[in-house]
């Protein structure tokens, strides 16, 4: 029961975390010099139509309220109207939204497996070839920004060697599924149409694989630090000493223990994917967020950017938060709490 | 402690400093970081004064010599409205280095001072407000805080290096934070407080000095992280706005024209990595030095 | 000669013969065993006594077959029933009988996985022992039949925590328990109880006499106390920066110290009769890159010789069972 306890601090936690996270964004969008529904409405308009959506949008009221209005509208999941389309932003965001999810699960997935599969070759191989070039590899992959490796990507996979899709999430002439979940292979998968939904592989490999770089070198030689430092430890000599079985020392004594601080890294590695979704999105012209975001940067529509990165805040929290669930799954000592009695 | 004391402390610091640079010189890949830094700081200093064509770092277009690949006259080869590659770059490598040293050289005293009170008056509310708003800013991704910071206000330099600052200082906050707060319940700090000490004596004489070694590693590996988070700023076209160059928006000009005029893309991506990699190497070998010396 | 060495070798539980091992680090070898010689008869307690750093956990480590990676190939041999370890490869020992050996290690909380219970820790030993195949229920009984032979109450209550939750000593005890679940012939006790209060500790010296007197096992002792050798051990070697000095039955050894060494440990006890504080031995151990030549010990020693840098000294029988390795009681060659 304890750990529900520490579950459910977390959560709070979290949720204070937003909380916290909307009054400064709201602040933010409200510091910006310029009056935003003259900018909304364009220099020619008249006074009183300017004047009436300075109304409708609340601004003649004092910030406080402002804020509780916008907050409300919040939890209710009206993010306000977007300047610039002049649709719900929460309608807006909605089509955008489950192209970017479906990338960053992608490579979160891609990221974590084979950054904790490197990381573990490495350990185990310490010294060796193998060992060596993931290190390079990996300290290359943390040093290069996301942003290279896409050109990168698109450069190679997309001109010299042709083989990959660089453009979009499906070919020209693929009608797209039935979005259920807005994730395109669930959803053709739920359709039945297989075609599309290795269609829709193909093209998130570079875009998601180039996302996933940095933070896999990092899981990588986090994974392999921490192997190597449990090589060493007492128990694993111990347990080698009471002639137990390499492979056991191996899953039970290295590698638990090793990915607890592995997964922790985690979390924060998956809120950083969402940073570098952005410019991947961009160069790959991938119909995320990321289009629509930079528009609303552009054109300063403060409820849509406001929406956006409420909207980021709140998955980075679910996420810091599930991942927190797994390390106290993993380690005892969490979430059991660490009572030391004394010696 | 006597004078002789301080003296004799003092001498054993040189001498662990000492074995530390010689350490440092063993590693063959710190050197090379050093050697890499050293480069660009000179570039970013110098650069603009060697560049072949520095008319072509401003409002500049001849169309007569653009898309050309790198050859005897243009050694990074021209774009399409026909500027240097290489003068531009030696101009954008200035901004750059700029924005990494000017962040850190504010996010760190900012960042360390409030961790510092939040670390050492645990409960207060300045305290709690402190570690609250770095909880915050840390929730939402460096990049995306950044861009809706220079969103709101206008894409120039100086803002882009806000931007960034405001993305950074938690981190140093909540580092600081961590390390008074454990710091504050050792002897010598209860000592100096039994004493009479002022707060802001032991703050300064005390704790901080034990923070600094720590904190030194991280700034010197985060002047890298910073200088990317710039670059990618002026990717999507906030902060240098053309014709000036910078890193990030050279990039970006050059991913229009993959892959035919491919070295409008690779130069500045290539000097990106390098001096990113350099940065890196230096901090790592630096990071070293310091954790032998503690040991 | 040969069949009274051969005679004496099966005499032995365990015989290290002239064991050397040399560990590669960045600067060059750091040369830590030197010719050890040592050994252990059936059913006997011998005490090891050695300060911090003089190789005592490395040789351990050796005759266990459990050095660290870094480590070159230990020369020497080791013969333990008769069978010789070193020459068959790495990891862990691959006696004939498995768990003949078992080892305590120094620091319990090091000793035992932080993220898994001691019944399952526990359970890995047992099985590693009587066979992997071996049946859930059997294995937990002789668990919780060691553990009450530690002295442990409510066993079954400890198999399911975790070490975390489980103070100091009973810490300690688990890892004695894991030693002995399944009978060997040696047990090897590094410094056990030292990270321990001293009344524990205590607790936990006459636990491990208790058991020895109880399953015949040989144990050896590994201390920096004086004292605890002198109660709990039959027999005892001193050691000092890679190499034995001294060997004797240790009440004779504490009365009757010949090595300048371990007049020095003898004399360094602080008396709270006869009044004086002690004194200590001036100088430091050697650093293991470049050892002083000849014997180690000789940069330290009051009674240097000239012979002492250039030869080093063997053991030399100066009474009935107590051998000296000292150019003062008997030259190695020329003695």
């Amino acid at each position: 029961m304890r750990s529900i306890r520490f579950l459910a601090q977390r959560l709070v936690y979290g949720f204070m975390v937003l909380i916290g996270l909307s009054v400064v964004i709201f602040l933010i969008a409200r510091v910006v010099p310029g009056d935003p529904a003259r900018m909304a409405l364009g220099p020619r308009a008249p006074e009183e139509v300017v004047q009436r959506l300075r109304e409708e949008m609340g601004l003649d009221k004092p910030l406080y309220t402002q804020y509780f209005m916008w907050a409300g509208g919040v939890l209710r999941g009206d993010l306000g109207k977007s300047l610039v389309t002049r649709r719900p932003v929460a309608q807006d965001i909605q089509e955008f939204l489950g192209a970017t999810v479906e990338l960053a699960l992608f490579a979160g997935t891609f990221m974590a497996t084979a950054g904790i599969a490197f990381g573990v070759l490495s350990a185990k191989y310490n010294n060796s070839w193998v060992d060596n070039t993931v290190r390079l590899l990996s300290y290359l992959g943390i040093v290069t920004p996301g942003f290279v490796f896409a050109v990168l990507f698109l450069l190679l996979f997309g001109y010299v060697w042709p083989i990959l899709p660089t453009i979009g999430r499906l070919s020209a002439g693929i009608a797209p599924p039935v979005p259920i979940t807005g994730l395109m292979t669930v959803d053709s998968l739920l359709e039945g149409k297989p075609a599309v939904f290795w269609d829709a592989i193909k093209h998130m490999v570079l875009p998601g694989v180039a996302m996933s770089m940095s933070g896999l070198a990092q899981q990588a030689r986090i994974t392999r630090s921490s192997m190597i430092d449990n090589v060493n430890k007492d128990y694993v000599l111990m347990a080698r000493s009471q002639g137990i079985s390499e492979r056991k020392i191996f899953l039970k004594y290295l590698l638990k223990p090793s990915l607890i601080p592995s997964v922790s890294v985690l979390g924060l590695l998956f809120a950083s994917l969402f940073g570098s979704a952005f410019l991947i999105e961009l160069t790959f012209s991938w119909p995320g967020i990321s289009r629509y975001c930079m528009n609303a940067m552009l054109a300063k529509d403060l409820n849509a950017i406001s929406a956006v990165v409420l909207l980021l805040g709140f998955i980075v929290v679910i996420v810091n938060t599930v991942t927190d669930a797994i390390v106290s799954v993993l380690d005892p000592r969490i979430r059991l709490g660490q009572e030391q009695k004394s010696a | 402690m006597t004078r002789q004391d301080l003296r004799d402390s003092w001498a054993r610091r040189q001498e662990s400093l000492r074995k530390g640079f010689y350490r440092f010189s063993r590693n063959p890949v710190s050197v090379v970081g050093l050697v890499v830094v050293a480069l660009v700081a000179l570039v970013a200093v110098f650069g603009p004064s060697i560049a072949p064509y520095p008319q072509h770092a401003r409002a500049y277009v001849n169309f007569g010599d653009a898309k050309q690949p790198p050859n005897r006259k243009y050694l990074f080869g021209t774009d399409i409205i026909g500027r240097d590659i290489l003068s531009r770059l030696l101009f954008a490598v200035r901004p750059a280095v700029l924005t990494g040293v000017l962040v850190q050289a504010t996010v760190v005293p900012i960042g360390t001072v409030l961790g510092m009170i939040g670390g050492y008056f645990p409960g207060t509310w300045i305290s709690t407000l402190i570690m609250r708003a770095a909880d915050v800013f840390v929730s939402v991704p460096a990049l995306i805080l950044a861009l809706a910071v220079c969103a709101v206000l206008q894409p120039t330099f100086t803002n882009s290096m806000i931007a960034v600052s405001i993305a950074s200082w938690p981190w140093y906050g909540r580092l600081v934070y961590g390390m008074t707060s454990s710091l504050r319940n050792e002897y010598f700090v209860k000592a100096a407080e039994l004493a009479g000490a002022s707060k802001a004596r032991i703050l300064f004489r005390e704790i901080l000095p034990n923070v600094v070694s720590p904190l030194l590693t991280k700034v010197t590996l985060d002047i890298p992280y910073v200088i990317m988070l710039s670059a990618s700023l002026s990717y999507v076209g906030l902060g240098e706005q053309p014709p000036i160059p910078s890193l990030g928006n050279m990039v970006s000009d050059g991913v229009k024209y993959i892959p035919d005029q491919w070295w409008i893309v690779v130069a500045p991506a290539l000097a990106i990595v390098v001096i990113v990699l350099g940065f890196n190497l230096l901090g790592d070998g630096l990071r070293d030095m310091l954790a032998m010396e503690d040991s | 000669m040969g069949d009274a060495i051969a005679r004496g070798r099966t005499r032995y539980l365990l015989d290290v013969q002239d064991v050397s091992v040399r560990f590669r680090v960045y600067e060059g070898y750091l040369k830590v065993l030197d010719g050890v010689n040592f050994n252990v008869r059936p059913g006997e307690r011998v005490g090891l006594v050695g300060e911090t750093g003089c190789g005592k956990t490395t040789l351990m480590k050796t005759i266990m077959r459990i050095l660290a990676p870094n480590a070159a190939k230990p020369e020497g041999k080791v013969f333990f029933e008769g069978s010789e370890l070193l020459g068959t490869g790495r990891g862990g020992p691959r006696v004939p009988r498995k768990r003949a050996m078992a080892m305590v290690f120094q620091d319990p909380t090091a000793a035992l996985n932080p993220v898994f219970t001691v019944g399952s820790q526990m359970a890995d030993a047992i099985r590693a022992a009587i066979g992997t195949g071996a049946d859930r229920g059997e294995v937990r009984k002789i668990a919780v039949d060691t553990l009450k032979g530690v002295s442990l109450a409510d066993p079954e209550r400890i198999l399911n925590s975790y070490p975390f939750q489980l103070s100091g000593g009973m810490r300690q005890r688990v890892c004695i328990a894991m030693a002995i679940a399944v009978p060997g012939g040696l047990l090897i006790a590094d410094e056990p109880g030292t990270s321990l209060d001293v009344t524990i500790q205590d607790q936990i010296l006459r636990l491990l006499q208790d058991i020895v007197q109880r399953k015949g096992t040989s144990v050896i002792l590994i201390t920096h106390s004086l004292g605890v050798v002198r109660e709990m051990s039959d027999r005892a070697y001193v050691m000092y920066a890679g190499s034995m000095v001294e060997n004797a039955p240790s009440r004779e050894l504490v009365r009757d110290p010949l090595h300048p060494y371990t007049r020095g440990l003898v004399v360094s006890v602080p008396r709270l009769t006869g009044g004086g504080i002690a004194v200590g031995i001036s100088g430091r151990i050697p650093n293991y890159l470049n050892p002083p030549t000849g014997c180690r010990f000789h940069p330290r020693c009051p009674h240097f010789l000239p012979v002492c840098s250039q030869q080093r000294p063997s053991f030399y029988e100066v009474r009935d069972g107590h051998h000296v390795a000292c150019f003062l009681y008997g030259g190695g060659h020329d003695g």
